[in-house]
């Protein structure tokens, strides 16, 4: 017989944010967009404080109630992670978004040897977790997912049990939608008891047929199709060096072996990945990591060596190395085409293969792009991006706008810092005022084009108190 | 130098402009402009403001009335010179709107090329193309009267645009002038404009960049400035333009409608007319000479203020409405006189109340007279089209409501814009309690999270101050009509209102009393149709022909009155409410002007400037009646010398403080603006110092302007308050003789008062109506009065059933045999949908033909039945062929739990019927409401209320002793004017005890307070008179125990 364990983490995105900001002694919630609390931590139940209270009810009681958004995406992470972390004690782990995991038991008590023994090593893992949750067996996932809502805690494969807890089950544990609840209750039907207890040809009649399919995958009359979690792909391969290396270029050649296995598991996958972690082993001193990046992926051993070359190429080592370890985290994306047959050899390298050979070389802070910003002040108006990001101009109108503001005439090069004007100019066009917000009318600059003796075309400003500053240079 | 503006934005070119038309005169005033010209976009509705903002402060500028316009790439200014061009401009603006839906425009060419009076400003856009073709074509039409204007705000390029524009002048031969395009008074306002611009395009400032002005040069420059950025000659051509505009505002002159008057007589002889056969109708005994002399004096007022078409424009509304059998009840200043009596606009009889009608209208005073005239609100939409039927659409308008930024919607907008979290700003508007005085609102911030001394709370604090008050869009007032002779749209621009077939002009009221306009006021109240309704009702069911003057003529019955003064008052007009009941019994009206007081005192005005209980000492004798002066004492003598109604205070300003009439007038509409505008506190010192001055107390002059400020929160005129005693004391009359037929009536009138369905049945029980409940067979859409062992019983209507549609309650009634439905088939083939069926079930109105509520439910799920084929199939055996469709072969699971199932049971009884307390929380489910037991009797039967006393014998309890009550919480109130105080009713089978709950003792127990629908409150019992309170100790939340109990109190309102 089937066996089933829901877990039901009631507050997962809240207790995951506390966990890293420590600070649980002030009441904390979660709101919907409908400005309901959908989670809150123990300080705010405390208070008084009850899940779905709308904001202003809450906020009358409690009124220091710290509030932060419901992010679903955020809490689907957080239970991936979960359920990747709980693969290492159970294997059959299917997501239940927003806030479940459904394992399922059958296979896994010959393994432990019994419930007793497996649900140990379980909650083990999950009380080191620390995030809150509710648990039940059951024989069927809704069953089981039916329990845990109402806390039963049903550690166990007693059918009698089941179906006691599940008779006296009140509807708003079950997963019929509310109006359906509604209705129900309208009919003086409160409990799954009730609503079991009615023939199904009369409910046939009477309600659609997601309820007789709930009702049948409740009770494993249909079969209830789950999609069990596959463990993430990855590489992560550990070479003892025959000999201590204490020369860096002469480590190209184990390293080369570990990028050809790579590349075969990539091939394999059909993917291709971004970073790589190389870790050098030393015997006295703690190990080297390296990052390696490539900005447009790569899978092909060759190119990986050429980047990790060069980043091998100036390495002190402290030691000799005895020992180097690979690690690729995430494979991502697909291969790209391979360029066809006839093509000639057009540019050698695409502009992400520039930049990841430039960054490899000058470091990654080294490397930047430069992006337009929609802003009056020269100093705001352009920012340091990442290389070949485009703009944020975001909609169209916009930017039609701006790039008509954009045409005003500015010099190319701006100074970080403007200089003091210390030299006879003349002025050419002006002024053009720009006050920094509508706060500061005090520090508004009128801006001017000048010519210096040498024919220089300056870009100038003077502050309200007339002083002169030269704030970049036209090509 | 000379110079005048001539293109101005204020900030009725709403989330634009970022200065008050008043603002721009008095700034443009004090920087030596000449001239000032307002023209906000396709609107001249900040124009009249900025008029009488020139004329009180008497400041030496030229206003100039203008509009600004768009149409595509093309924009220009359209100037007034004359009379002619301002009507043109009204016809423009006008049709321009009437185009689009509400609050926007759409100017044609046809527009322009119509123009041939107004003075035109033309700005190129620097779109080459677009500036050769408007070039030619504007000289085509409009040469000679036709400009092309410069502006410089020291943005990029501007030299190459001005350039480029000189040449387009050469080219076309255009005289140039220069221009501010203003947007602000002063450059300090740049932070607002960047805001408001910011609430325009919905996006926070930060993100809106190079859209945002660069710089503050769009505010009203000094000349000296002018005179560097402009060539001399085209500052010149400004003063030159300003010169030729002689157009004033004054000029206006509103022509009312002359076919009020039939041929051969005069708007004057016609109106006496009307009066002398209107007196014969209401003297019957001949007139009193005294009325009669008051009659007299009205009418030469009348004549001599010019007001004649006034009264007869009102009298032609209501003798419609008499035509119609529409109740109305005129009232207002104007309203309480004979002439009004005579005309029948109101029914308060001279001769009842004589005091009344010696402050009628004053030249002194020069307020514009007032009648507002209230109908019946089901039927008011009739009155209106009857006025737009006579008057034509061209002639009558709605006057506009300027809806303006108020404190909530500031703090939300000034917030999105400096990207606040929308979260957070939710959590600061409900959480700022803007009646603690103790801490103001910026304080409270700090204590709600925002850092006080951070950059964005500083800005915040400051757009929010300047934002508040700033008009946000145009609405229609609630009932106020200009009607005139020619169209309107030469008077005043017409746009389109929200509702459809509406339209409003663009001024607002005080707008139209600067220029001394006048409006009709055609107003809805909801009381009147209770009334007319229960008149019907008496004159059905008991044969007696009622009217509100007939009762009147009955003279003031005490047994009425003895039923006021025990607060007997639910369901009555205007005294219904919980701080009128409680002042009836220490108060006790007596007589028709004691109503008046009583509806007045009751409100801010009288409460913040701490009049009642002196009043309430005078009246019961505790303190003798003394007057300060003679002057006074004209004044207050009627409110035995304690100022009650806002005349009074004015008066008193008058007599006591030495304001001129002008100044009186200003004050009454600074009140009225109060909340908007904070105008009142320029008034404090004058008032203070001039009664202190003529030798009045400090203390009473403090306490008069804090009445003042009362006003200003809630205005209510004696002359008001007049009207609604009438209304107040016939609803009391009815229900003291017809209580069945007014409860009745006053439920098919609804929504309307303070009490929900549930309340008034249970006060009509309590008063020994029966009350029937409603069923498929013996209810129709209204409550109706049915006979019942002699007596009258209430029918609920099916009009209180949740869900029920109109259209399926008329099917219902319609396909009703005579002797009723018999089986569920009839009701399904009448046709109502699945909802209704429902709706109906869970009613329990189909008990009679269907069993229970649960049972009828589940018989109308039964899909079979609604296919054709089965629906004459009986109820009685579905089995059978649920049988044959259903294989429960297939689901071997389902078969064993439906074979132990006992099949004859699954007939009629197939659900278990539902508990007594599952009835009534299905009655209120359904219908808001039970007629079976109080959900708090059920509570006490099954034992959850030990030691709680019913409402009912709390008068056994003895003062100050400790008491427990407990019932469903109806009613949470935190007035303003008791500082720090909730008032609870709490609702059980006997009745509604009334709680006070302190602050700390709330604060203490906020979970029950707060949340509780089911309350137990341990106390103290106070009792006062009649009034009894219990002083609430500890607060029990007992909602658990009567699960999902559907009423919702209404809280705090």
């Amino acid at each position: 017989m089937a066996l089933f364990l829901y877990l039901h983490f009631p507050a997962l995105q809240l207790d995951h944010l506390q966990l890293s900001a420590q600070s649980s002694k002030l009441p904390v919630a979660l709101v919907d967009q409908q400005h309901q609390l959908l989670q809150i931590n123990a300080a705010a139940i405390n208070a008084g404080l009850k899940l779905k209270m709308g904001l202003a009810s809450a906020a009358a009681l409690c009124p220091d109630l710290q509030l932060l958004p419901y992010q679903p995406e955020q809490q689907a992470k957080v239970l991936h992670s979960v359920a990747q972390q709980l693969y290492q004690v159970s294997s059959d782990i299917a997501l239940d978004k927003p806030a479940g995991l459904i394992l399922r038991l059958d296979g896994m008590l010959q393994l432990y040897g019994g419930l007793e023994p497996y649900w140990q090593a379980l909650s083990a893992k999950l009380t080191a977790l620390t995030y809150r949750y509710q648990y039940s067996c059951g024989a069927t996932p809704y069953a089981a997912k039916c329990l845990a809502y109402q806390q039963a805690g049903l550690i166990t494969a007693d059918n009698r049990l089941f179906n006691n807890a599940l008779n006296s089950s009140p509807l708003s544990a079950t997963e019929l939608i509310p109006a359906m609840q509604l209705q129900m209750t309208r009919l003086g039907i409160h409990t799954l008891g009730q609503l079991q207890a009615l023939p199904p040809a009369e409910l046939a009649r009477r309600f659609d047929s997601q309820l007789l399919s709930y009702l049948g995958r409740l009770r494993g009359d249909y079969y209830h199709a789950l999609e069990y979690l596959q463990p993430e792909p990855g590489f992560s391969r550990y070479l003892e060096l025959l000999y201590d290396i204490s020369d860096s270029t002469v480590l190209v050649k184990p390293l080369a072996t570990l990028l050809q296995q790579l590349e075969q598991q990539l091939s394999q996958a059909n993917c291709q990945c971004y970073q790589l972690l190389l870790s050098l082993f030393f015997r006295d001193n703690p190990p080297l990591k390296l990052s390696i990046g490539s900005a447009q992926g790569e899978y092909k051993a060759q190119a990986w060596l050429a980047l990790c070359q060069l980043q091998l190429e100036n390495l002190p080592l402290p030691e000799p190395v005895y020992g180097l370890q690979l690690d690729v985290n995430h494979f991502a994306g697909q291969q790209h085409s391979t360029a066809a047959l006839f093509n000639q050899h057009q540019a050698r390298m695409s502009a992400l293969q520039l930049i990841s050979l430039l960054q490899a070389r000058l470091g990654r802070a080294a490397v930047t792009g430069l992006t337009i910003l929609n802003q009056h002040l020269p100093e705001h108006a352009s920012l340091r991006s990442l290389p070949l990001l485009k703009g944020d101009l975001v909609d169209n109108q916009t930017k039609a706008q701006v790039q008509a503001q954009v045409l005003a005439l500015r010099p190319a090069f701006l100074f970080n810092k403007p200089q003091p004007l210390t030299e006879a100019v003349t002025i050419n066009q002006g002024p053009e005022r720009l006050c920094p917000d509508g706060w500061q009318l005090a520090a508004q600059r009128d801006y001017f084009i000048g010519r210096n003796q040498q024919g220089q075309w300056l870009w100038l400003y003077r502050t309200a108190n007339q002083q002169w500053f030269v704030h970049g240079l036209f090509s | 130098m000379n110079y005048a503006e001539l293109f101005c934005q204020s900030h009725f070119s709403f989330l634009q402009g970022a200065s008050s038309p008043a603002e721009l005169v008095t700034q443009a005033a004090a920087l030596g402009y000449q001239a000032l010209a307002i023209t906000d976009e396709c609107s001249v509705a900040g124009v009249v403001r900025a008029y009488r903002c020139i004329n009180e402060q008497q400041l030496a500028l030229k206003l100039i009335v203008g509009s600004m316009f768009k149409l595509d790439k093309l924009q220009l200014v359209l100037l007034c010179p004359d009379k002619n061009a301002y009507s043109e401009l009204c016809r423009v603006i006008t049709n321009a709107r009437r185009r689009s839906s509400k609050g926007d425009y759409q100017l044609t060419e046809w527009d322009l090329m119509s123009v041939k009076h107004c003075f035109i400003l033309w700005f190129p856009s620097a779109d080459d193309d677009s500036d050769q073709y408007w070039a030619k074509w504007l000289q085509k039409y409009q040469t000679g009267r036709l400009w092309l204007a410069m502006r410089r705000h020291l943005s990029h390029n501007e030299q190459e645009f001005s350039d480029y524009c000189q040449q387009l002048a050469l080219q076309y031969q255009l005289p140039l002038i220069c221009c501010g395009a203003v947007l602000m008074h002063v450059p300090e306002r740049l932070a607002l404009q960047h805001c408001v611009s910011a609430i325009r395009v919905g996006k926070p400032i930060r993100e809106l960049g190079r859209e945002l002005l660069s710089n503050a040069e769009r505010a009203l420059r000094p000349l000296a400035k002018l005179a560097k950025l402009f060539p001399q000659n085209w500052l010149t051509e400004t003063s030159a333009i300003a010169k030729r505009c002689s157009f004033n505002l004054s000029e206006l002159k509103y022509q009312y409608p002359a076919e009020l008057v039939p041929e051969g007589e005069t708007a004057s002889s016609y109106l006496q007319k009307l009066v002398q056969e209107g007196s014969k109708k209401r003297f019957a005994d001949g007139v009193p000479p005294r009325v009669q002399a008051l009659i007299d004096k009205e009418l030469t007022l009348i004549r001599e203020l010019n007001y004649e078409y006034f009264f007869l424009t009102i009298h032609d509304v209501v003798q419609f409405a008499q035509s119609r059998q529409i109740l109305y009840q005129g009232r207002g200043s104007a309203a309480n006189s004979v002439v009004c009596y005579c005309l029948q606009i109101t029914a308060v009889d001279p001769r009842q109340i004589q005091v009344l009608f010696e402050r009628f209208l004053s030249k002194e005073r020069q307020e514009p007279p007032d009648i507002d005239v209230d109908f019946e609100h089901e039927r008011r939409e009739e009155v209106i089209q009857y006025l737009y039927q006579k008057y034509g659409r061209e002639r009558a308008a709605l006057a506009a409501t300027v809806i303006s930024y108020r404190f909530k919607s500031a703090l939300r907008d000034v917030g999105k814009a400096l990207g606040l979290p929308v979260s957070q700003l939710d959590f600061l508007i409900k959480n700022i309690q803007r009646r603690d005085s103790a801490t103001s609102w910026q304080q409270q911030l700090g204590a709600l999270g925002l850092d006080s001394n951070s950059q964005t709370t500083c800005q915040l604090v400051q757009l929010v101050e300047e934002l508040r008050g700033f008009p946000r869009h145009l609405s229609q007032h609630v009932g106020g009509f200009v009607i005139s002779e020619g169209p309107l749209y030469e008077l005043v621009p017409v746009e389109n209102a929200a509702m459809a077939d509406r339209t409003v002009i663009q001024w607002d009221k005080d707008d139209l009393e600067t220029l001394e306009l006048l409006k009709v006021d055609i107003l809805a109240l909801g009381m009147l149709t209770a009334i007319r309704k229960c008149f019907s009702l008496v004159q059905q069911h008991y044969q007696r022909s009622l009217s509100i003057a007939g009762i009147n003529a009955l003279g003031d019955d005490p047994a009425v009155f003895q039923m006021i003064q025990h607060a007997d008052t639910v369901g009555l007009f205007q005294i219904e409410s919980r701080a009128q009941m409680s002042m009836l019994p220490r108060l006790k009206p007596a007589c028709y002007y004691d109503l008046v007081v009583q509806i007045a005192i009751v409100r801010p005005g009288p409460i913040q400037g701490d009049m009642v209980h002196p009043y309430l000492k005078r009246r019961n004798g505790i303190e003798p009646v003394s007057y300060p002066s003679p002057e006074v004492e004209q004044v207050l003598s009627r409110t035995m010398g304690v100022p009650i109604f806002q005349e009074q205070v004015i008066a008193l300003a008058m007599v006591a403080a030495g304001f001129t009439g002008g100044e009186a007038d200003q004050l009454r509409r600074a009140m009225a603006s109060w909340k908007k505008t904070g105008e009142l506190l320029q008034f404090k010192d004058k008032l203070i110092n001039g009664m202190l001055n003529r030798g009045y107390q400090l203390e009473f002059a403090e306490r008069i302007y804090q009445q003042i400020c009362g006003f200003g929160e809630y205005g209510f005129p004696e002359s008001h308050s007049a009207s609604f005693a009438v209304l107040a004391y016939i609803s009391a009359w009815l229900k003291h003789y017809y209580p069945a037929a007014f409860y009745t009536a006053l439920l098919n009138s609804l929504p309307m008062g303070f009490y929900s369905p549930s309340q008034l049945l249970q006060d009509a029980k309590r008063h020994n109506v029966a009350v029937l409940p409603v069923c498929v067979n013996g209810s129709f859409w209204d409550y109706d009065l049915q006979p019942q062992s002699q007596e009258y019983a209430i029918r609920l209507g099916l009009r209180q059933v949740k869900g029920l549609s109109a259209a399926g309650a008329a099917l219902l009634l319609k396909h009703r045999p005579a002797a009723g439905y018999s089986q569920l088939s009839q009701v399904r083939q009448a046709g109502l949908n699945r909802a209704d069926l429902q709706a109906l079930a869970s009613a329990n109105a189909l008990i009679a033909i269907s069993g229970d509520r649960y049972n009828s439910r589940w018989q109308l799920l039964d899909k079979q039945h609604s296919l054709p084929l089965f629906a004459d199939e009986t109820e009685c055996n579905p089995i059978a062929i649920a049988d044959e469709t259903f294989n429960t072969k297939a689901h071997p699971a389902l078969a064993e739990t439906s074979s132990g199932y006992n099949l004859s049971t699954l007939q009629r009884g197939q659900l278990a019927a539902p508990t007594a307390i599952e009835e009534v929380l299905e009655d209120y489910a359904a219908t808001g409401l039970s007629l079976q037991q109080h959900p708090i009797a059920l509570l006490r039967q099954a034992g959850k209320l030990p030691r709680s006393v019913p409402a009912a014998a709390l008068t056994e309890v003895r003062h100050k002793s400790p008491v427990r009550i407990s019932g469903l919480v109806t009613l949470r109130q935190r007035p303003g004017t008791a500082a720090g105080v909730t008032f609870l009713s709490l609702e059980d089978e006997t009745g509604t005890a009334n709680v006070v709950v302190w602050l700390a003792t709330a604060q203490a127990q906020q979970q029950a307070f707060l949340t509780a629908q089911i309350l137990q409150v341990d106390g103290i019992l106070e009792r006062e008179g009649e009034v009894t309170h219990v002083i609430a100790g500890r607060l029990t939340d007992l909602s658990a125990e009567l699960a999902a109990f559907a009423t919702k109190s209404r809280d705090f309102h």
